[in-house]
C-alpha cells in the first residue's frame, strides 16, 4: 500500500478543518442581523410573521432587544440600510412590523439575576441607554443605583402619541427594573450624583445626564464627554459614558439606547479585571459575510399601512413580511444535485468528512458523500469564496486509499476499464510512421476509442492529411479514473508511462480529443505542449464532406465539465458550429458554469442512482437536442434518453445510423470490445499492418442476450467476457448447478474479487443467457458438522 | 444471512451439475473485508459447491457488503 517514497497523507487537523469550514458562509448571519446594533434575528422574526406566528415573533425579538415594549414601538430600523430586499425594491419595514408585534403580544421574558456580587454601579440618568445598562448589569448580580434628574424613566420619549406609546408601558418597565432590585432615585440633585459617583465601583453616564460638571472627566469642544469609541471609557478609569457624538439631526433612538448595552460589557469586564477590548469585533454593527445573490428576484415595493400612526393591520404586516428574501447562501447547493441530495452544505460536509475520517472502529458515514462528487468544480465557480468540494473529496479519497479504507466496489470497475484500455492487446502508440518522431500526437482519449471507433479513424486520418510534420497516435487512458479514485501511485505510474512514450515520439505537440485528458496533461505534464482537437480543427479548417445530418432546428451545447477552464476550446467548438451553419443555443448551466453528465469523479461508478438523477436533470435543462464534444458525455446523455450528437458526427457525417441523435448508449461490454476494434481499424487502414493477434472481438462463445438480461448486466457491470469466462470455467471444472425441469445451467466463477453467476442454456445458435448476477463476498468451505 | 433460503432463485429443483446429487442446507464459511460469517446455505452434499440465488446475492449480500465496506 505504501510504495517507496510515497507521500504519507495527513488526515485533516483541526486547524485545516476550521479553515475549510470558514470558507463556507452559509452559517453567517443575515445582513439585517449584522447591521442591527442589538443583533436582533430579524430574518427569523419576519419568518414567524410570514406564518402569522406573532408570539413566536415576539419571543425572537425579546431574545436580543431589551425593553421591547418600548423599543419595539419606536425602533428606527437601522437594518433597512443593509436589507438585501432593498436592492430589489424597498427594504423590509422591520420597525413597522415590530410595532405591530409588540402591540399584539406580551413579552414572555422572565429575567433572572445572577448571584449577588458586592460591587456597586452608579447609573447617572434615566434615559433608555441608562435603563439598558441597569438591566444588563443587575442581571449579572451587580448592585445598581440609578440617579435620575426627571420624575420618570425614558423621559426623552414622553411626547410620543399616547395611542402608540401608552404611559403604562414605561411604568411597567420601571416596575420590572425595581423588582429586579435596581434602586432608582428620581428628581435627583447634583449632590446625589456626586455621592453616587464617589461611592460606586463603576459608573455609567447616559445621554440626558444632569447638566453638571463631572470633576476630572474630559469633554470635547462641543462640551460632550470624550469616550474611547470601543470601550466607552472616559478619562476617569471607572467612569463610562455613551457615545452620543452624532449630529443632532441624525438622532437614532436605537443607536443611542445600545450605548448602555456596550458600556455594560465594558463595566462588567472592568470589574472582573479582564480585557476590555478582546473579541468585540461583532458587538457593533458590521457587514455580514453571508452571500445572497438577488439576480432574478422581482422588485417589490413596501406595503403601505392604512393607519400611519398605529401602523399595519395583521394582514398588511403579513404581506410586508412575505417580501422578505429569507437571506441565505446555498448557492452551490442550488446549483448541484449531489450537494442537494446529501441535505447539507459545504460547511457541514467538511465536518462530516472530518468526523468520518477520525473513526477507527465502526462505520465511516461519509464514504458515499466523499465518493459521489463528480469533481466538476461548478461549486467553485458559483461560491463567492470559491469553496472546492473537488479538492476536499480528492484529498479524502487519497487518504482513504492510504489508510486502506476505500470501499473496493466504489471504483474497481472504472479502474479495470482504465487498465484494460492500457493493456497490450488494446492500446496503441505510433508515430506518423512506425515509431519515428512526429510533430504531433493525437491522444484521442479512451472513451472515444471505446465509443466512436469510426469517427476516431476519420478524424485521425484527417489530421494526418492536414498537419505538417507527421501526426502520431496514442490509444491510451490518460489516468483520470485513477486520479479521481485517489489512487496516487497508480496515477503517477500512468503519467510516467505517458511521459515515456512522449519522449520516444520526439516530444510532439499533443492534440487531445477529450477535455478530461487535456486537464490531466495540464496538471500532471505541464512540460508537454497540448492543444485540444477543436482548436486544431478550427485552425486547419473542416473537411469538405461537411454535414450529412440535416438540421432544421437549433442544438443546445452541452460543454463537458472538464471544459470549464478551457475557454479557447469552448470558443473553437462554437466557431466550428457557426462555420457549419448549425444554429445553437446556450444552456444556463453552460460554459464555465457547465454541469457534469455524471461520469466525472467516477460518480456513475460509486453512486449510480445519483448519476441517473444527474443525467435526467441535465437532459431536462433544455427542450432542444444537444450537441457535445465529449464521447462519454454523449453516451451518458443517451442513457438519460436525451437526443444528442457528438461534434465529430456533425463534422464527418454519421456512421450509417438513420438517426444519430437517437443512437443508444453503447454499454460496458461493447465499449471494451470497441477499443480493440479501434486499434485494428487503425492498424489496417492507416498503418497497413495486420492485427497483432487474432482479435478476440466477436470470437469465442457466441452469446444470445435478451434486452432484459442486457439491462441487468449493464446495471451490474457484468461484461460479456465475464459471462464467457464463467461458461468456459464451468465446462472445464463442472462447477455448476442444473435445473431438473428447465435443464438450465447455473455456473459461477471468481476471477479476482467478484464472483459472477450465470444462468444459461446451450442452443444451436449459441449460448442463451437467462440471468447474470454477482457478489463480492467470498464463499469458503462448508463447515464440517 | 441465516434465514431459510426459499427465494425465487432456489425453487428446490436445482441439483448439482457435477455429480447430480440433490442439494442440502448447511453452515458455510463466507468472508468479506476481514469479517467471516457462517450462514446456513444450500450446497451439494457431495461436491460441497455452494448455491447462491440471485436475490441473496443482489439483496442481503449486497447490503452486508456495503456495510462492511463502510467500516
Amino acid at each position: 500500500m505504501y510504495g517507496e517514497g510515497d507521500n504519507f497523507y495527513e488526515t485533516m487537523d483541526p486547524k485545516e478543518l476550521k479553515k475549510l469550514e470558514n470558507q463556507c458562509v452559509q452559517e453567517h448571519v443575515a445582513a439585517c442581523r449584522a447591521a442591527c446594533p442589538f443583533h436582533v434575528d430579524a430574518r427569523q422574526f419576519v419568518a414567524h410573521i410570514q406564518k402569522g406566528e406573532w408570539q413566536k415573533a415576539r419571543n425572537t425579538l425579546d431574545k436580543s432587544l431589551p425593553f421591547s415594549d418600548i423599543l419595539g414601538r419606536i425602533c428606527d430600523q437601522v437594518c433597512t440600510s443593509a436589507c438585501k430586499r432593498g436592492e430589489v425594491g424597498d427594504p423590509i419595514a422591520v420597525g413597522d412590523l415590530e410595532l405591530q408585534c409588540v402591540m399584539m403580544t406580551s413579552s414572555g421574558t422572565r429575567p433572572v439575576c445572577a448571584p449577588s456580587k458586592s460591587l456597586c454601579i452608579a447609573v447617572i440618568g434615566g434615559d433608555l441607554s441608562c435603563m439598558i445598562a441597569a438591566y444588563d448589569l443587575v442581571r449579572k448580580g451587580y448592585t445598581i443605583e440609578m440617579v435620575v434628574q426627571e420624575d420618570r424613566l425614558a423621559a426623552e420619549i414622553k411626547d410620543l402619541p399616547v395611542d402608540m406609546m401608552p404611559s403604562s408601558v414605561i411604568d411597567l418597565e420601571t416596575q420590572m427594573l425595581l423588582s429586579l432590585g435596581v434602586r432608582i432615585l428620581f428628581k435627583a440633585g447634583t449632590e446625589s450624583v456626586e455621592t453616587a459617583i464617589d461611592q460606586a465601583d463603576a459608573v455609567f453616564i447616559g445621554r440626558h445626564s444632569p447638566e453638571m460638571d463631572f470633576p476630572g472627566i474630559g469633554r470635547d469642544a462641543s462640551d460632550r464627554i470624550v469616550v474611547d469609541p470601543l470601550t466607552l471609557r472616559t478619562s476617569v478609569l471607572k467612569v463610562f459614558a455613551g457615545d452620543f457624538s452624532r449630529k443632532q439631526n441624525t438622532r437614532y433612538i436605537i443607536l443611542d439606547a445600545v450605548q448602555g448595552r456596550w458600556a455594560a460589557v465594558s463595566i462588567d469586564r472592568f470589574l472582573k479585571n479582564v480585557s476590555l477590548t478582546a473579541a468585540r469585533e461583532q458587538e457593533r454593527p458590521y457587514k455580514t459575510l453571508l452571500y445572497t445573490p438577488v439576480d432574478g428576484v422581482i422588485p417589490l415595493s413596501k406595503v403601505r399601512p392604512s393607519d400611519p400612526v398605529l401602523g399595519y393591520t395583521a394582514d398588511e404586516a403579513k404581506h410586508e413580511a412575505d417580501r422578505c428574501l429569507q437571506c441565505e447562501c446555498m448557492v452551490c447547493v442550488k446549483s448541484c444535485l449531489y450537494m442537494e441530495q446529501f441535505g447539507g452544505y459545504p460547511k457541514t460536509y467538511t465536518r462530516d468528512m472530518y468526523n468520518s475520517e477520525k473513526v477507527i472502529w465502526g462505520k465511516h458515514p461519509a464514504n458515499l458523500l466523499v465518493n459521489s462528487c463528480s469533481m466538476c468544480r461548478l461549486c467553485e465557480e458559483v461560491c463567492p469564496e470559491g469553496f472546492s468540494m473537488a479538492d476536499l473529496c480528492l484529498n479524502q479519497r487519497r487518504g482513504m486509499n492510504e489508510r486502506g479504507k476505500m470501499p473496493p466496489s466504489a471504483h474497481e470497475f472504472a479502474i479495470d476499464d482504465m487498465l484494460s484500455a492500457n493493456s497490450g492487446p488494446v492500446s496503441l502508440v505510433r508515430g506518423h510512421s512506425g515509431m519515428e518522431p512526429s510533430a504531433y500526437l493525437f491522444f484521442s482519449g479512451c472513451q472515444m476509442a471505446g465509443l466512436m471507433p469510426e469517427q476516431l479513424l476519420k478524424v485521425y486520418a484527417y489530421l494526418r492529411l492536414t498537419l505538417d510534420g507527421g501526426v502520431g497516435i496514442a490509444l491510451q487512458c490518460c489516468g483520470a479514473p485513477a486520479h479521481w479514485a485517489g489512487r496516487t501511485e497508480l496515477m503517477e505510474k500512468n503519467i510516467k508511462d505517458i511521459a515515456g512514450l512522449w519522449e520516444t515520439l520526439g516530444r510532439p505537440e499533443v492534440i487531445t480529443g477529450c477535455t478530461t485528458c487535456h486537464t490531466v496533461f495540464s496538471e500532471f505534464l505541464p512540460g508537454v505542449k497540448t492543444r485540444t482537437l477543436w482548436e486544431i480543427l478550427e485552425q486547419t479548417g473542416l473537411p469538405e464532406s461537411g454535414i450529412t445530418i440535416n438540421r432544421s432546428s437549433a442544438l443546445a451545447i452541452h460543454d463537458p465539465c472538464t471544459s470549464r477552464y478551457l475557454e479557447p476550446a469552448r470558443q473553437s467548438v462554437r466557431a466550428i458550429l457557426h462555420k457549419m451553419d448549425v444554429p445553437t443555443e446556450e444552456l444556463t448551466f453552460g460554459r464555465e458554469y457547465t454541469r457534469c453528465c455524471g461520469f466525472g469523479g467516477l460518480m456513475a461508478n460509486a453512486n449510480p442512482e445519483l448519476a441517473k438523477e444527474v443525467i435526467d436533470q441535465r437532459a431536462a435543462e433544455h427542450s432542444l437536442d444537444y450537441v457535445t464534444y465529449c464521447a462519454v458525455c454523449r453516451d451518458m446523455l443517451a442513457t438519460g434518453g436525451k437526443r444528442a450528437v457528438h461534434l465529430l458526427d456533425l463534422i464527418f457525417g454519421s456512421t450509417g445510423e438513420p438517426d444519430p441523435y437517437a443512437k443508444k448508449a453503447i454499454g460496458h461490454s461493447q465499449r471494451r470490445n470497441n477499443r480493440e476494434y479501434t486499434k485494428n481499424l487503425l492498424l489496417q487502414n492507416i498503418f497497413n499492418e495486420a492485427p497483432e493477434r487474432d482479435s478476440m472481438v466477436g470470437k469465442g462463445i457466441k452469446l444470445i442476450i435478451s434486452p432484459d438480461v442486457r439491462e441487468k448486466m449493464e446495471n451490474r457491470r457484468i461484461l460479456d467476457d465475464d459471462v464467457r469466462e464463467v461458461i468456459s470455467q464451468c465446462r472445464e471444472n463442472r462447477n455448476f448447478f442444473l435445473h431438473k425441469e428447465t435443464g438450465y445451467y447455473l455456473g459461477f466463477h471468481t476471477p479476482v474479487n467478484v464472483t459472477f453467476w450465470v444462468e444459461y442454456s446451450e442452443t444451436d445458435s449459441g449460448i442463451r443467457i437467462h440471468n447474470a448476477y454477482c457478489h463480492r463476498m467470498k464463499i469458503g468451505k462448508v463447515v464440517i458438522p | 444471512m441465516s434465514q431459510q433460503i426459499d427465494a425465487s432463485g432456489n425453487d428446490g429443483k436445482w441439483i448439482c451439475g457435477c455429480c447430480g446429487a440433490p442439494l442440502v442446507m448447511g453452515k458455510v464459511n463466507v468472508h468479506y473485508m476481514n469479517t467471516t460469517f457462517k450462514p446456513e446455505l444450500v450446497h451439494c452434499g457431495v461436491c460441497e459447491i455452494v448455491f447462491i440465488p440471485e436475490d441473496l446475492a443482489e439483496g442481503k449480500m449486497a447490503e452486508v457488503e456495503k456495510t462492511l465496506e463502510d467500516k
